[in-house]
């Protein structure tokens, strides 16, 4: 397991290498600068505006210099936040997405999963017409749609919930439910369709040949190998999650990392820009590592290539 | 069997370390007055702590007076810091300074500080206003709204890295006063000085610390009549009263709460459910879906705003270059229609190149009137036959504008009278903002959209950046060597009629040589509670919290 | 006087599909006794593994349909009990033996575990003593190192031992009844002569019951006591082995027993198989099923079911030949031939 896990380590790093040079050409590429303004002013500033940042230097001086910041995990000033740092950008937004992300995980999965095997168990019945459509509803429903509905009657009409905001636990509810709906009808039809495919299966009919009851075959025997596609899914779909949903933390004006991805572009701020790549890459590549060391402590079966038995 | 339990304990303890490190946002609250509740709460001292509720569109970029740029950072520092000038009902008053006096030539003003603190108890010296000066001019700190200050003597040279900071017209002759030498009689210095990049800094605290205003707490320190509590990034600010601001008596607020809401319809769900108590430019703004609702309630506020939208035109392309097709193309726009029915603002047609919130440019001075079709007809067959060309349809225009839905309908109701009147095929094209302002600043389009707002309440401010083609903020390539010379004389009239006077005489030129179509004049639309007095917008789009007050 | 474990009568099966209601088992009556092996033989589609499945009520309702009859297992009708109830009796007094050892077991349970769920689900007894159990059935069952292999998951088996295991489980609750749906099928000649005396070797020192679904007439030799031939969802033929094989009636029986290779003796020979297809079942005809495909086949087969005929007190076939008005037609010689040769062998090997 320790051989495996190095291997993909080394992985990550190459990956990790490829990422951010492609990220720094990208951005070199772009036209437009992070000091472009409505309202100009003299070349003189813009100049020392440049030297400030770097960005007078050669491209390979600033390649270099980009690379060495990578690996120090200092990003350095932010271009269009004066006096803020990009290390204390990620470090104070990122939390606060994780904790939405976290919610919305929890609440995906299991209202996913709980959909998907009422569905499956209650094939073709009322409780799987009813538990499909929800599911495909979530998917198609776009999250800001959901999002801007679920504010107006649960906030506003209701008044069950603050509009917007982050400063208490019942502020994190609504996003954390506009983000989880969509994923938990991806995750309900998964569940439903591996369920069903499993329930046919022959170890099934042995189980119930056993005279073991419906629901304990079903959490047994059918739902853990229903499973596997659904945790499959989960690991791109906690990075992305959890580093936050742009659109919805816009709508809730919650102040997390997603909204930097976005606006640093816009901004041509180059140093958040690459701050933000940096950290969502490694938390995307190490979510999809952890996917594949869970799949080999779920399903033994699976031998982890490079792993010792 | 062991190794799953191992694993299941692993997880646990990563889960409990990631719900450690979960943050609610249930910030500590730094108890200065009373109770830490968001909504409006009672309490029994005399009625209660006056809280207002208000929504910014983003997280500030800068709180440094000398390094921001843009209206969020604008609206909070006007409420923490005071200049030496401020604005009051449109009029001009002291404010940190006691008495100014100007020479006779109009070339030296000489300020005498009041008693005033900082929020900390340190004295406001005439020091702070030189440093604060100082530091915008100096190249290093690379301020963009330096050029602010080139009025006062020596300020370009020095910014522009030629000059040096002994030769700056700033003389602090003793500790309450301050003497300012100009290069020019610049009759509106007394609007500027109540800009930001005028405002002081408190020079121990910046010289000890350079990122002092990134944060709130003790490094940030202000004299204005509100002090900057809080500051948690992405998400609100807090303004306390300042007890320290000379004229804290008269300021009735105790607690601002200013959030950073994104989305418009956010803020006006927000306004309805009643967690905030105003809305509009510069704390958001009144989204466009809900204007008629609000007129309906007959709660919509509209004020004059000193801005305008135009287009530019880029007389160095082939076509453009031609005064009368810019003519016709500017005549042949319904600004009355497109007011009506697609910014439905109640903005007003602009047909100068000085808004009428301007002192002195209230009335119409009759260069063209709107939706002149006829006229505009006539301009176009000439400008067709000096281009050697027959008919309109052969003309090749693009339009130019920022990605954005509401440039998009302007753009297109335009694009459409343009068409139906004049026969003219207009093609849209949208970029990116950064893009965009690249495109501007390197002349590579034929006709773009701009705003500008005014920095201060003169028409100087809207006709100056024309007064050479090189002039960074121009983009049009035009430049006039009369009205060049008329925009000079005018910054040394002292006399305020005649130089009124001179300043029409510039636009006059500007508005028959059609470098820019005018378009309308902004206005300011906002909704607030009942209970809410005092709170309006100036001609600049300012609020000064300072004379607030809320009864409920 | 051996006591009478399972007794099925007229049980009729149904499948509700988008072409219509396909009739799976037609009336299908047999008994079966403690310790007795009974085969049920036929081909893919006879209803052979539906009447299997049936007699455990494993058929999912929908889309089946128990349209009728009763299943008797020592004394009590099983075709009105719920699923609760039936969960008592699967397991504990029936248990099954699938045909590929590679599916029936779940491949993310360890193996030990799939076998003791069975025990602690019909007997109280702890855990420990439930593995206790699992191991020394292991051992019953021919695997050896039993405590290792009892951590072990099914793709840590080879085939062979998989099916083993398969047989442990059905044993675990110690059933009455045990049905072996082809349970070798899967398996390669080798392994399945082991299966094979494995489960006769349980029969006799448990005294359990067999019910053996196969195709293959060879396995039937082996082990059956008493055979059951099925062609289109109906039993044709019924008796003891030696009826069947010495003195069988159906001309279905005959192709069956005809249609088996004979490498022994002549090798030349053509394969003989039934021509034609068996019948759709949405649609059963209304006479002989078979006629269609019998040689032997006249203008009654075409308009009447023909009944069950008793040859002896063990020994019936549904064929009008044996009525006594029916011309006399024996089995054809080159078939006996055979047949005798095969037993031959067969009683050679057993």
């Amino acid at each position: 397991m320790l051989r495996y896990i190095f291997k993909r380590l080394v992985y990550i790093l190459i990956a990790l290498f490829i990422i951010i040079t492609a990220t720094f050409f990208l951005m070199q590429l772009a036209p437009g600068s992070p000091f472009a303004s409505e309202r100009d002013f003299p070349p003189q500033i813009e100049e020392q505006l440049n030297a400030k940042y770097g960005l007078d230097n050669p491209w390979y001086i600033q390649y270099k210099d980009y690379l060495v910041d990578t690996v120090s995990f200092d990003f350095g000033e932010s271009m269009k936040y004066k006096g803020r740092s990009t290390n204390d950008i990620i470090s104070e937004s990122f939390p606060i997405s994780l904790t939405l992300g976290i919610e919305a995980m929890i609440l995906s999965i299991g209202l996913g999963i709980f959909l998907g095997v009422i569905a499956a168990l209650y094939h073709n019945k009322f409780p799987d017409y009813l538990a499909s459509t929800i599911a495909v509803l979530g998917i198609s429903v776009p999250s800001f749609i959901l999002a801007g509905l679920m504010q107006y009657f649960l906030a506003y009409k209701l008044d069950l919930f603050p509009v917007s905001g982050w400063k208490g636990f019942n502020y994190s509810i609504l996003p954390a439910l506009a983000i989880a709906i969509t994923h938990a009808g991806f995750i309900a039809k998964l569940t439903r369709s591996s369920m069903l495919e499993q329930s046919s299966s022959d170890y099934v009919k042995m189980a119930r040949s056993k005279g073991l009851g419906k629901w304990t075959i079903v959490i047994r025997h059918t739902l853990r190998n229903a499973l596997m596609p659904v945790i499959t899914y989960l690991g791109p779909l906690t990075a992305g999650v959890v580093t936050g949903s742009f659109i919805i933390e816009q709508i809730f004006a919650i102040p997390g990392l997603g909204r930097h991805f976005v606006t640093s572009i816009t901004n041509r701020d180059y140093t958040v820009i690459m701050g933000t790549t940096v950290f969502y890459s490694i938390i995307l590549l190490f979510a999809v590592l952890i996917v594949d060391i869970l799949y080999s402590v779920i399903d033994p079966r699976i031998k982890l290539k490079g792993a010792k038995k | 069997m062991k190794k799953s339990n191992l694993f299941l304990m692993l997880m646990l303890l990563a889960l409990t370390l990631v719900l450690a490190a979960c943050n609610f946002g249930a910030e500590e609250e730094k108890p200065a007055s009373e109770d830490g509740k968001k909504e409006g709460t009672e309490e029994t001292t005399e009625g209660g702590p006056k809280e207002l509720n208000l929504v910014v569109a983003s997280e500030p970029p800068s709180m440094h007076p000398q390094l921001a740029t843009d209206s969020t950072s604008n609206a909070v520092l006007k409420n923490v810091f005071e200049g030496l000038t401020t604005v009051k009902d449109g009029e001009v008053i002291e404010a940190a300074a006691e008495k100014v006096d100007v020479s006779e030539d109009g070339l030296v003003y000489t300020f005498t500080l009041r008693d005033a603190k900082w929020s900390n108890g340190d004295t406001v010296t005439a020091e702070d206003f030189a440093y604060a000066w100082t530091f915008a001019l100096t190249p290093e700190n690379a301020s963009e709204y330096a050029s602010i200050l080139y009025p006062i003597k020596g300020a370009q040279a020095f910014n522009l890295g030629e000059g040096s900071a002994e030769d700056l017209g700033i003389e602090v002759v003793d500790e309450k006063t301050l003497k300012v030498t100009l290069e020019n009689p610049t009759p509106y210095f007394l609007e500027l000085t109540a800009f930001k990049t005028y405002y002081p800094i408190h020079k121990a605290t910046a010289e000890a610390n350079d990122t002092w205003f990134a944060e709130a707490g003790d490094q940030y320190i202000s004299n204005g009549p509100f002090t900057l509590s809080e500051w948690q990034h992405g998400g609100s600010m807090t303004l306390e009263k300042n007890a320290n601001y000379w004229d804290a008596d008269n300021v009735a607020l105790d607690t601002v709460n200013i959030s950073m809401v994104e989305s418009e319809t956010t803020a006006a769900t927000m306004f309805d459910k009643g967690e905030i108590d105003f809305l509009g430019a510069p704390y958001q703004s009144v989204a466009l879906d809900v204007i008629d609702r609000y007129k309906e309630e007959g709660i919509l506020n509209i004020s004059d705003y000193a801005s305008i939208y135009v287009y530019k035109f880029n007389t160095t392309d082939e076509i453009m270059s031609n005064v009368n097709i810019r003519k016709a193309l500017t005549l042949a726009i319904d600004r009355q229609g497109l007011i009506d029915n697609i910014t439905k603002g109640e903005q007003t047609p602009a047909t100068g190149m000085v808004p009428a919130a301007v002192k002195g440019f209230e009335e119409d001075r009759g260069y063209m009137k709107d939706n002149d079709i006829e006229e505009a007809k006539k301009a176009l067959e000439l400008g067709l036959q000096e281009l050697g060309l027959s008919d309109a349809s052969e003309l090749d225009i693009k339009l130019s504008f920022n990605t954005s839905e509401a440039h998009a309908a302007i753009a297109q109701f335009i694009q459409e009278g343009w068409r139906t009147n004049l026969g003219i095929e207009v093609t849209l094209d949208n970029s990116e903002w950064q893009v965009y302002l690249d495109k501007l600043s390197n002349l590579d389009y034929q006709i773009a959209r701009l705003g500008w707002i005014g920095d201060y309440n003169d028409a100087y401010t809207f006709l100056e950046m024309y007064n050479s083609a090189d002039n960074g903020n121009n983009d049009t390539g035009w430049e006039n060597a009369e009205y060049t010379a008329l925009l000079e004389q005018s910054n040394k009239e002292q006399d305020p009629a005649k130089r009124l006077e001179l300043l029409k005489q510039a636009e006059a030129i500007i508005m028959s040589e059609y470098p820019v179509a005018p378009i309308y004049y902004y206005t300011n639309l906002s909704v607030k509670k009942d209970y809410v007095e005092n709170m309006e917008l100036d001609a600049l789009g300012n609020i000064y919290l300072k004379y607030v007050d809320i009864k409920k | 006087m051996k006591k009478k474990l399972l007794e099925v009568n007229d049980l009729r099966v149904n499948f509700k599909t988008y072409a219509g209601i396909v009739q799976a088992v037609r009336g299908v009556s047999f008994e079966l006794y403690e310790g007795e092996t009974l085969a049920i033989v036929g081909e893919s589609g006879s209803g052979k593994s539906v009447t299997s499945n049936a007699i455990m009520k494993l058929i999912p309702q929908p889309p089946g349909l128990y349209a009728g009859g009763e299943i008797i297992l020592d004394g009590k009708n099983l075709i009105p009990l719920t699923e609760k109830q039936m969960s008592k009796v699967r397991g504990n007094d029936i248990a099954m033996i699938f045909q590929d050892p590679m599916t029936a077991l779940n491949p993310t349970m360890r193996v030990g575990r799939q076998i003791t769920e069975v025990i602690l689900k019909h007997q109280k007894i702890s855990a420990s003593e439930a593995k206790e159990r699992a191991i020394k059935l292991l051992d019953l069952v021919g695997i050896p190192m039993p405590e290792k292999r009892f951590k072990q998951f099914p793709h840590e088996f080879s085939g062979g031992m998989r099916q083993r295991v398969v047989i442990a489980i059905a044993l675990a609750a110690d059933p009455k009844l045990l049905i072996a749906d082809e349970p070798t099928t899967a398996l390669d000649v080798t392994i399945q002569a082991q299966i094979l005396e494995l489960m006769k070797d349980i029969q006799k020192k448990r005294g359990t019951s067999i019910i053996f679904i196969t195709h293959d007439l060879g396995v039937v030799a082996n082990v059956a006591d008493r055979v059951a031939v099925m062609y289109a969802g109906q039993i044709v033929e019924y008796g003891t082995v030696n009826d069947i094989f010495y003195n069988p009636k159906h001309p279905y029986t005959w192709g069956l027993l005809g249609s088996m290779p004979d490498l022994k003796n002549n090798v030349k020979e053509e394969l003989r198989t039934i021509p034609g297809s068996p019948p759709d079942l949405i649609h059963p005809p209304k006479g002989d099923a078979f006629a269609p495909r019998n040689e032997y086949a006249m203008a009654i087969d075409y308009e009447e079911e023909p009944p069950m005929f008793q040859v002896s007190d063990t020994h019936f076939a549904k064929t009008w030949l044996l009525h006594p008005d029916a011309p006399q037609i024996e089995i054809p010689e080159s078939i006996s031939r055979r047949i005798e040769g095969y037993l031959k062998e067969a009683q050679g090997n057993g």
